[in-house]
Order: C-alpha cells, then structure tokens, then sequence
C-alpha cells in the first residue's frame, strides 16, 4: 500500500506531560484518516509536528517517501495544506486577499485559480468583506481555500467542525468528501465529534494518551460493528454446534458467550440448545457505533462528545 | 525567501498599521518645522535653519519601528498565518530573514517619510546652512544602519513573543530604556568641565551686583577613560547614535555603523536560533 504519511515512534513532552509518546501511523494515498481521540489525547501535537510547527523530541515521520530530518521533506511540504486548530487567515483582509497573499507566499505567478477555489468554498460572492466580519464557518472555509491554494495532494485538518453550527457542519463535511472524490485529496483530519467523523473517515486511528491505540479501516470497524446477537450459554461448545448446524455466522468472545450475526429464529436456536442441554443465560442486541467502539477501546466513557 | 518577501510586501503596502506610522513620521516632521519655525520668530533668533533638526528623526524611528515590528509580525502570531508559510515548506530562517528585511524597510520609509515634509515645507520655510551634500549622505549613512539595527532587535522581539500585545509592550519598553540609557550617558558628556561662582553683594539700591567671578571644577563632568567609554558605548548603541544625529555630533562614523552592524548581525543570529527552536502553536 502506498502511504502519504507514515509517523515512526513520534515523542513529544512538554515540560513533564507526554504529549506524544512513541506514536506511530499510517495513512493510505486517497484516504481520510480520521484521528480519534479525547481532548488533550495528542492528536493537535501530532498534527504540529507533521506540519514542521514543532520539532519531535525523537522519532520522526516520512511524507510523500521524504524523512523529516532530510532536507527534501521542504519540497514535501509544497504538497500538503493544513489547518491547525484555527483557520489561518488575515482578519484584516478579505477572502480573496488571503488567497492573493498565500499565492504569493507558495510563488504562484497568476492569481487566475483564485475565483474556481473561492467558488469551490462557496465564498465567491463575498466581495470586500473582511475576514473578520465572516461567520465562524466562513472563516473555516476560507482556512480551507488558503490550505487548498498550493493544490495539495494532502490536508490536514485538526477538529474541523469545532464551534460550527449544523449547516456549517454538513457545508465542511461535504467539502471534504468532494475534495477526496473529486481531486483525489488524501485528508487527515482529527475530531472529537465521532458521529461526524464515521460519515467521513475511511481509515481510523484511534489516541489516547500520546499513544496509538488502534489503526483500522473503515470497512473493518463496519465489520467490527455490525448488528450482532449476543448470547450467554451454559455450554459454548453445545452453542456452537447449534450454530454451525443452523449456518449461523457468530464469534465466540469468552467461554460462556458468542456474537452471532445476522438474522435468526430466537424459538428455534432456544429449542435447539435445550435438545443439547443447553441453558441460554441472556441474550441481547448489539448495535455497536464507532462511539461505542471507542468507549470500548478506550474502557472509558471520559469526554467523548456525540 | 523572495517569495515571501513578495507577499511581506504586498501586506506591507495594505498594513494600516504601517501607514499610521508613515503619516504620524510625516506630520511629526511637519510640527517640528513649525514649531521650531515659531520660535525662531518669538525669540527673533536668525539661526532658523532646517539643519538644527533635520536629523531629529534619530529617536523617534526607534520607538515606530519597535511599535510596527511587534503589530505587524505579531498579527501573524495573532491571526495564525505564520503556520501557512511554515506548512508549505518554508525555512524558519527565510521567515525571520525576510520579516528583518519588511522591517527595515518600513523603517527606511518612515523616515524617508520625515525627510520629504522637512524637505517639501521645512525647506522653503527655514532654509539650509551648514551641511553639504556629502555630510548629509554620511548622516543618511548612519541612519540607515542604525534603523537596520533598531530593526534587527524589534523584529527578534516581534518573531519570539508570539503574543502580540505582549510584544507591543516590551518593544516599546525596551525602546525607552535604551533611549533613557542613551539620554542619561548624553547628558554627562554635555556636563560643563568648570563651572562658574559668582560673588554678589546688595547695592543700597537693592541691586545685586557681581563682585567677583571665579571657576570650579564641574564633580558631574566625566574624564579621561570613563569619557571614552561613555562616548564609545553611545556611538555604539542607536539610540546613541540617534542623539548625535538629532544634535548633529556625528564624529566617529565608522565606528557607528560598526556598531549598528554588529548589533544587528549579533541579534539576529541569536534570534534565528531561538526562532528556529521555538515552538509553534
């Protein structure tokens, strides 16, 4: 597979507190790599190291096949856009002057993709307006046009949708889709918000504490997700056969319980165990979220926002 | 680096900041024309010439560059946008270099800025005496390096104290305790050697009358070695330099632009170093 971004055995302190502690991920080209992770996990240090803000105590990171400490990860750097934490963006100016001034800070002689990028934001019609006189979500938006001016291949964007209201939520949401769809930008963006991020992310990586924790897929957390049954037996290995014989897909996960996914007959499967001598002790349903997955991996419920 | 001394420049042309400073150099400059001006004529003095303050600009352009440097390059502090230049690849190096550059350029127009109201009204106004052409390009000489020095350390301080009021503060601070440090050394130059003592005795009109008139030796006078050091340190120092220029004493003119030059390379390597190891939020 090929990686955008790998970090190896990143570390960061400040002062006592670890920050970043041995931290290391992968991010697929073309994916958007959801960072999940509590408030103060490490995830706004991870993307301050990546973006060359902060030096790394040790340990280190390649983008785009170039080690931080080579003097290439330079040239990198020209391929990659960022916001981290607030929108970087001269409030004294309006949007098209922001996006004038980063052209000139990247060396772009014409200032000709200026009007597609601002319409690309839903900001074409803003005129003179000053940035500060914008809506928080306009502001976010602009932060994006002025990451996208260099035509990145990767952005970064650290709690996107922190203080947005909904309709700026969905407006960030889409964007970020259509960037990913539409000009095969790979993203990295960290969030709190799960329900927000598993309408985006195809890869997860989950923090805690300065560490990784769990990297997977979109598709495998699904999997990991799905609806299941799970059913407490006196006997697992009479449960088994049962379920072997009805065709029944399950997963033991402890001597006296088994997921079983999919759809079946409770009445039956109860009559069959008893054939067997079998006593269902409980049984109920699972529909686990990539929140419920979260508090599982992380064993508590700390301040996971929904 | 030329790139981001475009987009510095661009900013610089759009900064409110930077042209509240050019207009307050430019009407400053037109107020000590006229003021002098004034005076000239209440006291019916005929020494009204633009040369007694032509170069006063000395302590001032320290106090606007401290002022610009720490809004103009906090803003990028303030509004996040150094991150953009550091993201996309730049060198913190190239950063700091060309914000030194934006910085002493701002300087150099701000006076530039006193020098046109002197030239376009004091001029016609006071008239000139005592300076030729290559004085004056000697005097510009020095200013040019001493602004580059006020800059060198107005910038460090804009660069690492990445909170901008925080910079504002300090700058301006440290620019009137060096002026004070600048002024205070001075004043003890300009100390008489003897000072005179008078004898007076009351007529029996009840008019006081000078008897006698001797001399004593000034105590606040400095000598010798401490002289030297005095003088050397003021040469030294802008703010120094900007008390000769303003008092138009420039002597040592070679050891004034030393001066400013070490400063200014002193500074700013110890700022690129800081710079480069701080941590950027």
């Amino acid at each position: 597979m090929e990686y955008v971004l790998t970090t190896d055995a990143l570390c960061k302190s400040y002062k006592k507190h670890k920050a970043l502690d041995n931290f290391s991920m992968h991010i697929p080209k073309g994916a958007i790599y959801g960072i999940v992770g509590k408030n103060g996990a490490g995830k706004t240090t991870l993307i301050r190291l990546i973006c060359g803000l902060q030096m790394p105590d040790s340990g280190g990171y390649t983008l785009y096949g170039c080690e931080s400490k080579s003097e290439e990860i330079a040239k990198a750097r020209r391929r990659m856009g960022a916001i981290v934490e607030t929108p970087s963006v001269y409030l004294d100016m309006s949007a098209r002057d922001n996006i004038r001034e980063q052209y000139r800070v990247l060396g772009i002689p014409s200032y000709e993709g200026i009007d597609d990028l601002l319409k690309l934001v839903g900001l074409e019609g803003t005129g003179g307006k000053k940035a500060k006189h914008f809506s928080l979500g306009m502001r976010q938006r602009l932060g994006i046009a002025v990451a996208l001016a260099g035509s990145p291949d990767f952005i970064i964007l650290d709690e996107p949708a922190n203080g947005l209201d909904p309709e700026g939520i969905v407006e960030i949401r889409e964007l970020i889709l259509k960037l990913n769809k539409e000009k095969q930008i790979t993203v990295l963006i960290s969030s709190h918000i799960l329900d927000e991020l598993s309408k985006l992310a195809t890869h997860y990586g989950f923090i805690d504490g300065g560490r990784l924790i769990k990297e997977i897929s979109a598709s495998e957390l699904e999997s990991l997700c799905r609806k299941c049954t799970r059913v407490k037996v006196s006997d697992i290995e009479a449960l088994c056969l049962v379920l072997d014989d009805m065709g029944l897909e399950y997963e033991a996960v402890s001597e006296d319980t088994a997921d079983i996914y999919g759809a079946f007959s409770i009445n039956v499967l109860v009559e069959e165990l008893s054939q067997h001598k079998c006593e269902v002790l409980s049984m109920n349903g699972r529909d686990e979220s990539l929140e419920s997955y979260y508090i599982n991996l992380l064993g508590q419920h700390g301040e996971v926002k929904v | 680096m030329s790139r981001l001394l475009s987009a510095g420049f661009m900013r610089l042309w759009k900064s409110r900041v930077f042209w509240t400073l050019v207009a307050g150099m430019f009407l400053w400059s037109l107020f000590m024309v006229y003021g002098n001006h004034m005076e000239c004529i209440a006291k019916g003095e005929t020494d009204d010439t633009l040369t007694n303050f032509f170069f006063g600009y000395g302590v001032i352009i320290g106090g606007a560059v401290s002022i610009f440097a720490s809004l103009f390059f906090g803003t990028d502090y303030s509004d996040g946008t150094i991150r953009n230049k550091i993201i996309i690849g730049h060198s913190r190096k190239s950063i700091y270099m060309s914000n030194l550059i934006i910085s002493v350029a701002a300087g150099a127009v701000m006076t530039a800025a006193w020098i046109l109201a002197m030239l376009a009204v004091g001029l016609p106004v006071c008239g000139w005496n005592g300076f030729d052409a290559v004085q004056v390009l000697v005097y510009l000489a020095v200013s040019f390096f001493m602004i580059t020095a006020f800059a060198a350390v107005f910038t460090a301080f804009g660069m690492l104290l990445s909170n901008r009021s925080v910079a504002v503060i300090v700058s301006f601070l440290v620019f009137l305790f060096w002026l004070q440090c600048g002024a205070y050394l001075y004043s003890r130059l300009r100390e008489p050697e003897v000072e005179p003592i008078y004898t007076m005795v009351m007529t029996k009109d009840g008019e006081e009358k000078i008897t006698d008139a001797s001399y004593i030796e000034n105590p606040m006078y400095v000598r010798g070695t401490q002289r030297e050091i005095y003088t050397r340190v003021l040469e030294f120092m802008p703010t120094g330099q900007a008390l000769f220029l303003m008092q138009n004493e420039v002597t040592d003119v070679s050891f004034m632009i030393f001066g400013s030059f070490v400063i200014t390379v002193v500074v700013t390597l110890g700022g690129i170093v800081c710079f480069g190891r701080k941590d950027l939020l």
